[in-house]
């Protein structure tokens, strides 16, 4: 009797969650379908094309004269790549230098980096712009990885930082104590321990510069260093839009980050349990 | 000893990364668009042209093929160009505008021209060699404050097409140039008695704000906008002009509300001048020739309907523009020159940006124009001597515009009266005004 009644409650709590996922999916269904149909079906609220058609990401993939989409994704994933080190390493030592090196100044330091947290992108925009474009840095990569190594991102610090304070100081004293610098104190003590926070960072970094259409926009100028979000904007004309190889291409281009997602699972949720970092 | 092995490797790599990826821009960045390594400055017989364009895939094609023709024809001109699509290039030029690294040449459309030119971002023009190409009546409406800061590209305008085998079948009365509004309703009420059920001889486009602005300057009360910021809706004419829709509605001299909103403009099956609903159908120049391709041999052009003032606007929109920080104003004036008097040129771009306004390269592409292109530019040719100034809706008025036909939907479809609806749409003029104002 007990039993039979908590697994009808089960059951019933399962039907709703799984019609409430078939709601919240419904886009993507719709995205995956729509991505099948050519532009005479594209208006039509079936999920399901009539006649599938495979051209949409054949015609995609192929859209531009000079690349295909290959030359785009190898775009994105080589400057991805940058970012992440770049993010990881600065995050990790920056972190490292405020949570456990005195210095003079250093909560000011500190406030001053929360700051830059606080300002706004686009009040940087311009001035940033004006600096990469004297630097003669416009038309590369160099504006969309440079700022991942320089810390760029404050808050990546500031969440490390709060990882590395709850560490205990007694692992530093005991690694000091057994003759380790300060830079063995981060190389051996610190990085291992802060690795869930670490994949947290790398994560992050990859699906925000994936995301971030504006920068990419700006600083890169010709189509041999197009990123996939731009190549993406291809397909749009001031009239006349692609839909179905739109939809098509942009499904591939969220790949990269779903499978992210999938495999960093795991390191992702430990990293939310102990950061309280939420996507 | 191992100790500082580990931290060395790690500094090393940093900085080898850090080497490694300002090594690969820099040399890439030979070819940017940083004005500073443009080669000696002013002369108009060495610089390197920052050009920058929206549009399609087919346009970037040809024009960097025209491009490389005229480095090859000019030893000393080399080009830097950008392309986009037209919302990334929205976003991407106050940026550039802001920073003062505006391209040299780029292109501009008449929605924005005002904008720039007064804040005084764009090069005066006026005394450009245009080599007599184009039209002075042309470059007239292209000017503002009476100077030019707009190269004139191409043929742009509105009118209607018109289903002239199906309306002669039915023995209406054929649209004539210079038609006017009564003569347009009267137009409609007579397919009414001579089209048979579910055909109709205009369509409905009370959610489109600018078939009212149209209705509104024919009568002389201006644009909706003035100067960017303010809303212009002369009230008796906006109740007059609904009011005639509505009882259209009532009487089914135009589709019903539902089939109406599920009409889609050049879609084969939902069209509504192709599904046969509508007998005419408002259209721009540039998109005669789509519908053209898909009815040919059917279709006629006629202008908008006049009132005292004139009716529909007809000029051209898109335009070549020069930055004032440019430090090749010489060379960049040369190039525009060429790019819109030579025919070789004109052979390369054929119609990536409409159909060509400047009359030598008009002649050098009109053996390979198409029917459709050709009645659009007839279309042009009805509508100029009557066409009013192109006053499309300013920046920063897209959400008053979305209100407008999102309003004007429930009005089609009885959920708002035109009492509540002149209100609403008032009153997200005056918040639009508000914020802009500040």
């Amino acid at each position: 009797m007990e039993l039979s009644r908590s697994r009808s409650r089960s059951v019933l709590i399962h039907l709703l969650m799984i019609a409430a996922s078939i709601v919240m999916l419904y886009p993507v269904f719709w995205w995956v379908g729509a991505s099948l149909k050519d532009a005479s079906e594209m208006s039509s609220a079936a999920i399901w094309p009539k006649k599938p058609v495979w051209d949409n990401f054949v015609k995609g993939w192929n859209f531009s004269k000079e690349y295909t989409f290959a030359r785009f994704f190898g775009n994105t994933l080589l400057m991805e790549a940058w970012n992440v080190i770049g993010a990881v390493i600065s995050s990790s030592l920056v972190a490292f230098g405020f949570s456990r090196i005195k210095f003079a100044l250093s909560k000011f330091w500190f406030a001053v980096l929360l700051m830059t947290m606080m300002l706004p992108g686009q009040v940087t925009l311009i001035p940033q712009y004006i600096m990469y474009n004297n630097l003669g840095f416009v038309n590369s990569y160099v504006p969309l990885v440079l700022p991942h190594f320089l810390g760029g991102g404050a808050f990546f610090v500031f969440l490390v930082c709060q990882f590395i304070r709850g560490i205990p100081r007694e692992l530093d004293e005991a690694a000091k104590i057994d003759g380790t610098s300060t830079f063995g104190l981060y190389y051996r003590i610190i990085l291992p321990l802060i690795l869930p926070a670490l994949v947290n960072v790398a994560i992050f970094t990859f699906i925000w510069s994936w995301d971030d259409f504006m920068s990419q926009m700006l600083y890169l100028n010709s189509i041999d260093k197009y990123t996939v979000g731009l190549a993406l904007r291809m397909f749009i004309d001031q009239f006349d839009v692609q839909w179905g190889q739109l939809l098509a291409m942009s499904l591939l281009s969220v790949m990269p980050s779903a499978l992210i997602f999938l495999f960093a699972q795991r390191y992702f949720v430990e990293g939310i349990a102990t950061t309280g970092l939420k996507g | 000893m191992r100790k500082p092995k580990g931290a060395l490797a790690i500094l090393s790599t940093v900085i080898t990364m850090s080497l490694l990826v300002t090594a690969c821009g820099g040399a890439k960045s030979s070819n940017s668009s940083d004005p500073k390594s443009s080669g000696s400055a002013g002369t108009a017989d060495t610089a390197k042209l920052n050009i920058m364009w929206w549009g399609s895939q087919e346009r970037h094609d040809a024009t960097a093929q025209a491009l490389d023709l005229y480095t090859k024809n000019n030893a000393g001109i080399t080009f830097s160009p950008q392309y986009t699509d037209w919302d990334g290039y929205w976003k991407k030029l106050p940026t550039l505008a802001a920073s003062k690294s505006m391209p040299d040449v780029f292109q501009m459309d008449a929605a924005y021209i005002q904008e720039y030119v007064s804040r005084g971002l764009l090069e005066d023009l006026t005394a450009i060699d245009l080599g007599g190409t184009i039209d002075q009546g042309v470059i007239d409406k292209s000017k503002i404050d009476g100077k030019l800061y707009g190269v004139p590209l191409s043929y742009n305008g509105t009118g209607f097409v018109y289903n002239k085998p199906e309306l002669e079948a039915a023995g209406m009365t054929l649209p004539k140039k210079d038609w006017t509004w009564d003569e347009f309703f009267a137009f409609a009420e007579e397919g009414r008695q001579k089209l048979p059920a579910g055909k109709y001889a205009i369509g409905d486009y009370t959610t489109v704000w600018n078939w009212y602005q149209d209705y509104q300057m024919a009568y002389g009360k201006g644009p909706m906008f003035q100067d960017g910021t303010k809303l212009n809706i002369d009230k008796d004419l906006w109740f007059t002009f609904q009011k005639k829709y509505e009882d259209f509605r009532a009487r089914d001299i135009i589709p019903k509300a539902a089939v109406s909103a599920a009409t889609v403009e050049n879609d084969p099956k939902a069209d509504p001048l192709l599904s046969g609903l509508t007998m005419t159908r408002g259209v721009a120049v540039g998109a005669v020739s789509a519908l053209e391709k898909m009815m040919p041999g059917k279709l006629e052009v006629v202008n908008n309907p006049v009132g005292p003032n004139g009716g529909g606007w007809a000029q051209s929109t898109m335009y070549w523009v020069v930055s004032k920080d440019s430090e090749h104003k010489e060379a960049a004036a040369k190039f525009l020159k060429w790019i819109v008097s030579d025919p070789e040129a004109g052979k390369i771009l054929k119609t990536t940006r409409g159909i060509p306004i400047s009359s030598t390269i008009f002649d050098s592409i009109k053996s390979e124009l198409s029917e459709g292109e050709l009645l659009g530019i007839e279309m042009y040719n009805m509508a100029a001597d009557k066409a009013m100034p192109f006053a499309p809706a300013p920046p920063g008025w897209a959400d008053f515009v979305k209100t407008y036909s999102d309003t004007m939907t429930e009005v089609m479809f009885k959920k708002k009266t035109l009492d509540e609806a002149f209100d609403v749409i008032m009153k997200k003029g005056e918040d639009t005004q508000a914020r802009l104002a500040k």
